[in-house]
């Protein structure tokens, strides 16, 4: 299939323009190009500022208990209803945002650096600690995340720190693997060598070559583990691994609204399509991403 | 091929190994002592050293602890994973009483998935860019973001509590399997459905497509005879593989809907700190795992005759 | 007198793309009469394969064209679909470059063959299928591998499948698009000589695309010259190649000559940018400032027609 690079006018002269306009420039063109990518991305600053922001936006203390107003439907007063023991659900929902995203954030990044410090260290000494991480990956790829996490978790103890270690022993793989994967492909490069002849140390290598080259896959796989952390955040405290009641935890509230489904439905409708809607921005997000700053994606003419 | 299928099973007792190590080594991260945290159990009253004496000895728990890793191993050897601390049955016997449970739901589901994602995939992608195709792929990324809890409860919600068309849980007639089932397809043929479409558009753009379009095929056979067929061999091969994943995620459904498969047993078992249990049945999870995933592979070289598996590994020719 | 087989006339090929419109074609004028061959040359990247796409009717949907193209009197662009579909395969068949890439990988060359067979002619698949080892007989493939995959073929042997497959429906006109570029040289010649050998046996007309001017002589009877999506000399094949008029033709046929290699300076214009006024310009030592303003007619001399400002001149001396 033969193909036509981008068109563009013939003769047209060109005008010097400063380096950080241009790439602005084509920054904001790009973005124009998925609006997809920026309706995520809002969404996620959304939710960030409902987080950050839970105790000035909430109407009411998502702990007070109200016996009196309990398993009321969304009224004015209470804007999604309130829960078995009348506390407000929607205040519970904004805090909720903020425990989710706040574990999730912590985790991703935790297993971020984690995993590109010994995916890049192995990559690069190569040999038998190359190896060894390498199998080691493959075992962790090979367990299925959910029931690892499960095992971690149950034999902790259930709470939210031991949540987070589980889920990090879990994820950080992935990061591993992309940066060691990173290196190899650099190491063999000419240019390294000529750094290294000129005396850059290892360290300095490692950071100004391996950097740009990972930037892109390790984007994308941080926002989309951070749509699956918040999942597996929710569905563990769901079944009691994870964060405990009182905690106004999406997935504990889900637990608690089993009970009560047909008297109160709201009480798990709520709860529910937050874990949904913050889920699925970061998806929209990191699928955006991905075709956004894949470098293969020039404008192309197919005949 | 039949080198291959050898070498991969030899490599099947290192990898054990490693992994029921791993299972092992798991254990040690628990704080209390299980014995007494089983006694504990039964008795229901804090038992007394003589007791947890009395319990580790009966069970071997106070040997050295790569004593005990031997004398399990050995026992697996003969067949033998030992028996539940909590039920005394023996592990096999509870592992292939839950097996059968767990893959009824696994296949229902896999089969509503397919059902869902392969039709819709293949319209999303001969009808790229239309109305349709957004509007599958807005569901399919929906699908992929609704935990599949929440999911299972909303279903729960209209067929159980509203409609009272289908019982809420457990197990029994094929009334029951019905949500749990749909549960588990539906999340999973979501992603299911945005690999058919990506994988059957990459192969409309080949050039064997333009070439049987040349032929002056009709469009239904060149995309099913010629593009689908090409199309489909990853998609087969993740099909393979998310049956090794859906038996993990469905912990949580089988959970919710007391479906009395293998993942809700093991998580009671992790919460009792149910030793044996949790051995063997990792053990024999993740064999499954690895038998399934050398029959992919094997199912793979079937469907393509471009791939042969030499002495090291894939050679695409 | 050999009746018209295709006629194009005005053909105008654009694309509609995110940088805005592209013409790939302009102004294209074909004939090709019963059992000829037309030779299409010019280099990568001008337009040929568009040309042939069209043709066939095989663009992409965001294509836009205008003009007609005429097979034995009825316009292809007026058929709808189902009406086309009848003539692929059956009228006229097309065979590409990069055979390897043109057969479907996991079916068995055999029945690709059959297939096409099957498209044509009404009769059970045991018949089709002996056809189809007789076709590939005739192609130079053993009907001993009828069980082989495309994988498991040679570059000249792949090449033979597309041909056998275009042969099955007995065409009246095969469009061959750089059928042998991506062969070894050795073999280029021996499917050269089979397109040669089926044309004459079936009288069948054949469009032969390349970039290939060395080619040209034994192959074909007329020849087209196209640059930048437009056609800049077209005749007789004895004519042009003996007395080519126009700057661009004789650069081509002198590109490889006595005296060695000797290249045209400069690139081939992109369609994404067509130099303004003839599109040669650029490249053209003979050119003035009318070239840049004003885009040739196409006019007769001397039993060809060609495109350049200096037509009817003297002839053009590069």
């Amino acid at each position: 299939m033969k193909t036509i690079a981008g068109a563009h006018k013939a003769n047209a002269p060109q005008r010097e323009q400063s380096r950080p306009v241009v790439l602005i420039r084509d920054l904001i063109a790009k973005f124009n190009e998925y609006p997809l990518v920026v309706f995520a991305a809002s969404l996620i600053l959304l939710l960030a500022v409902a987080a950050i922001f839970a105790p000035a936006l909430s109407p009411h203390d998502p702990l007070a208990v109200n016996m009196e107003e309990s398993l009321q439907g969304p009224a004015p007063k209470h804007l999604m209803g309130t829960d078995q023991l009348g506390r407000d659900l929607f205040s519970r929902i904004l805090f909720g945002t903020r425990i989710s995203l706040s574990i999730a954030f912590a985790t991703v990044a935790v297993c971020l650096v984690l995993g590109v410090a010994v995916g890049a260290v192995a990559g690069y000494l190569g040999g038998v600690a190359d190896d060894l991480l390498m199998r080691l990956v493959d075992i962790f790829m090979a367990f299925p995340g959910l029931l690892l996490t499960i095992a971690i978790a149950g034999m902790l103890g259930p709470s939210m720190q031991n949540l987070m270690l589980a889920m990090i022993a879990t994820s950080w793989v992935g990061y591993a693997r992309i940066a060691r994967g990173a290196v190899l492909s650099v190491k063999e490069c000419a240019f390294v060598e000529a750094a290294r002849s000129l005396g850059s140390g290892g360290a300095r290598i490692l950071i100004e070559h391996i950097i740009p080259n990972i930037v892109h896959p390790i984007i994308v796989l941080a926002t989309l583990n951070m749509g699956q952390t918040i999942l597996s955040i929710a569905g563990l405290s769901f079944l009691g691994l994870g964060a405990q009641p009182p905690a106004p935890e999406w997935g504990v509230m889900l637990n608690e609204a089993c009970s009560f489904m047909g008297l109160a439905p709201h009480l798990f409708i709520f709860p529910g399509l937050a874990i949904t809607v913050a889920v699925m921005a970061f998806n929209f997000l990191g699928d955006g991403l991905r075709d956004m700053l894949d470098p293969r994606f020039k404008k192309e003419v197919e005949i | 091929m039949k080198n291959y299928i050898f070498r991969r099973l030899i490599w099947l007792f290192p990898v054990m190994l490693v992994i029921s190590i791993l299972s092992f080594s798991i254990l040690f991260l628990t704080p209390g002592d299980p014995a007494e945290l089983i006694l504990e159990r039964k008795l229901q009253a804090t038992p007394t050293p003589e007791q947890i004496a009395h319990f580790k000895s009966m069970h071997g728990l106070d040997k050295p602890i790569p004593v005990q890793f031997i004398c399990w191993l050995s026992g697996v050897a003969r067949g033998d994973m030992g028996a539940s601390l909590a039920s005394g049955e023996p592990v096999f016997q509870e592992y292939m009483k839950r097996f059968g449970v767990s893959l009824q739901l696994i296949l229902l589901s896999q089969v509503i998935a397919i059902a869902i994602a392969l039709p819709l995939g293949i319209i999303s992608a001969v009808r790229a860019n239309s109305k349709i195709d957004h509007a599958c792929r807005l569901a399919a990324m929906a699908g992929v973001s609704l935990p599949s809890f929440w999911l299972a409860l909303l279903l729960i919600y209209f067929f159980s509590v509203r409609l009272g068309w289908l019982p809420v849980c457990g197990y029994g007639g094929p009334k029951h399997i019905i949500l749990p089932a749909v549960t588990v397809g539906v999340s999973g043929a979501m992603s299911l459905m945005r690999l058919t479409r990506s994988s059957l558009l990459e192969v409309l753009r080949f050039n064997y497509v333009r070439t049987a379009r040349a032929k002056g095929l009709p469009e239904k056979t060149v995309v099913i005879r010629h593009a689908w067929r090409n199309a489909m061999i990853p998609v087969v091969t993740a099909v393979g593989l998310h049956f090794g994943h859906v038996a993990t995620g469905m912990v949580i459904v089988e959970i919710l809907f007391a479906w009395p498969g293998i993942g809700a047993f093991l998580v009671k078992a992790i919460a009792a700190r149910d030793f044996p249990v949790i051995q063997g049945f990792v053990l024999m999870g993740a064999l499954i795992f690895v038998l399934l995933n050398l029959a992919v592979d094997v199912l793979y070289a079937w469907l393509d005759p471009r791939v042969t598996y030499a002495a090291k590994g894939v050679r695409l020719k | 007198m050999k009746s018209s087989l295709l006629a194009v006339r005005n053909l105008d090929v654009s694309f509609r793309t995110r940088a805005g419109l592209v013409r790939a074609s302009n102004g294209v004028n074909l004939d090709i009469r019963e059992g000829e061959t037309l030779a299409l040359v010019g280099e990568s990247g001008c337009g040929k394969t568009i040309i042939a796409l069209a043709v066939m009717r095989l663009l992409v949907e965001n294509a836009l064209i205008t003009g007609e193209i005429r097979f034995r009197g009825r316009d292809l662009l007026s058929l709808d679909e189902e009406e086309m579909r009848n003539i692929r395969g059956r009228e006229i068949a097309a065979i590409f470059e990069q055979p390897a890439s043109c057969l479907n990988p996991v079916m068995r060359i055999g029945e690709q063959i059959t297939e096409a067979v099957m498209a044509h002619e009404q009769c059970p698949k045991r018949e089709a299928k002996m056809q189809a080892k007789e076709i590939m007989e005739t192609v130079g493939i053993p009907a001993a591998r009828y069980r082989s995959y495309p994988h498991e073929f040679s570059g000249g042997m792949q090449q033979r499948t597309m041909i056998a497959m275009a042969l099955a429906g007995r065409p009246s006109l095969l469009i061959a698009d750089e059928p042998t570029t991506a062969l070894d040289v050795t073999v280029q010649a021996q499917i050269l000589d089979l397109l040669k050998e089926s044309a004459l046996k079936n009288n069948t007309a054949m469009l032969l695309i390349t970039h290939d001017t060395g080619i040209i002589a034994e192959m074909a009877d007329t020849v087209a010259v196209m640059y930048a999506g437009t056609i800049l000399e077209q005749g007789s094949i004895k004519s042009i190649l003996k007395n080519p008029r126009h700057p661009y033709t004789t650069a081509l046929l002198g590109a490889i000559g006595e005296g060695g290699l000797r290249p045209l300076p400069g690139t081939a214009a992109s369609l994404c940018a067509v130099p303004p006024g003839c599109p040669f310009h650029p490249r053209c030592v003979l050119a003035r400032e009318v070239c840049f303003r004003k885009v040739p007619e196409l006019i007769s001399v001397k039993g060809r027609k060609v495109r350049c400002h200096y037509a009817g001149r003297s002839k053009a001396v590069v």
